[in-house]
């Protein structure tokens, strides 16, 4: 089963972590972000099925598919900074975290900027 | 489609875009950001919402518009759509077609009355139809028929004197003029005597 071979890298590369931060605590980092790197890789490849998924159910509910898109794109773009953002933090860098988390934030607000638009849109024209 | 056939899809794509909300709610990351997205999830909601509502309320206001849909048309609705379309257009087609030819043969009959030396009696024309691609039908035939032969049985009284056949000369003379005016060959301009 994939989720033994995930835990079980998981908890070598933890183990690994933990003794390198005592003699080599920068090899240690290094480590911890390739073994995340690693782990978010191997699940990328399963997400595609669920997107397809999501994408089948738009086209069924009329949903426009650039909305959908740029509600994944906000997705993805969430847990990218989100885990560059633990990352940093488990290096110490809290303030460089929140910078990533900021710039994240702006990003998700320019992307649903169409989305906004066009609730305006729906509102003016049930008004007009 | 009726009101209930609305209504059913409206509820449809309803319970689909609840089962996408919450598909999409499994899929957001935890943390700070998770409010964000959530934001951003709920103004996809409810532009979903609205536009679904939005086509429904229209759809009321235009009921009489049958070929309007909710969702996107399925293959067997284009494919009557189209088929009713073709109808209209060959019905409407035809009837141009008729019009086309009847303006015609009054315009060869009256052309034919500058003429005294031959009585006209009728005209009749033929075109080809018209191309879906608009291009106009043509004029193919012209046959004119003229007073000849005497009429038997009850069109023509028993005492009325025998109609003779006009001028051959003045006959193959219209014939010519016809033919110039509407650029055909002679050969389409044909004569007929009324029997």
């Amino acid at each position: 089963m994939e989720i033994t071979q995930i835990v079980g890298f998981a908890l070598v590369a933890a183990v690994l972590v933990i003794i390198l931060r005592q003699y080599k605590p920068e090899i240690a980092l290094l480590v911890s972000i390739a073994a995340g790197v690693a782990l978010f890789l191997v699940v990328l490849g399963k997400i595609g099925a669920v997107i397809e998924i999501l994408q089948d159910l738009s086209r069924r509910a009329n949903v426009n598919m650039v909305y959908l898109g740029a509600v994944l794109k906000i997705v993805g773009i969430a847990y990218i900074a989100d885990f560059g953002a633990q990352v940093c933090r488990d290096a110490g860098e809290g303030a460089l975290a929140a910078k990533i988390e900021l710039a994240a934030k702006i990003l998700i607000l320019v992307l649903a900027i169409p989305i906004v638009m066009a609730v305006l849109e729906i509102l003016m024209k049930i008004l007009d | 489609m009726s009101t209930l056939d609305t209504l059913q899809n409206l509820v449809r794509e309803l319970v689909i875009l609840i089962i996408l909300a919450v598909t999409l709610e499994l899929l957001l990351p935890h943390g700070d950001m998770r409010r964000y997205v959530r934001m951003v999830l709920g103004l996809l909601i409810i532009v979903a919402v609205l536009q679904a509502g939005m086509s429904f309320w229209h759809r009321e206001l235009a009921a009489d518009l049958s070929w309007l849909s909710l969702g996107p048309p399925d293959q067997a609705a284009t494919a009557e759509i189209l088929r009713e379309g073709e109808r209209l257009w060959q019905a409407g087609q035809s009837r141009a077609q008729a019009e086309y030819e009847q303006g015609l043969a009054r315009q060869i009959r009256g052309l034919a009355g500058l003429n005294p030396d031959v009585a006209v009696t009728a005209v009749r024309v033929r075109t080809t139809a018209g191309t879906p691609d608009g291009q106009p039908g043509r004029l193919e035939e012209v046959i004119l028929v003229l007073e000849g032969e005497p009429l038997v049985g009850e069109d023509r009284p028993v005492w009325a004197a025998p109609a003779e056949r006009s001028d051959p000369e003045a006959v193959e003379r219209l014939r010519r003029i016809v033919a110039d005016f509407y650029s055909l060959s002679p050969a389409q301009v044909t004569v007929e005597y009324q029997e």
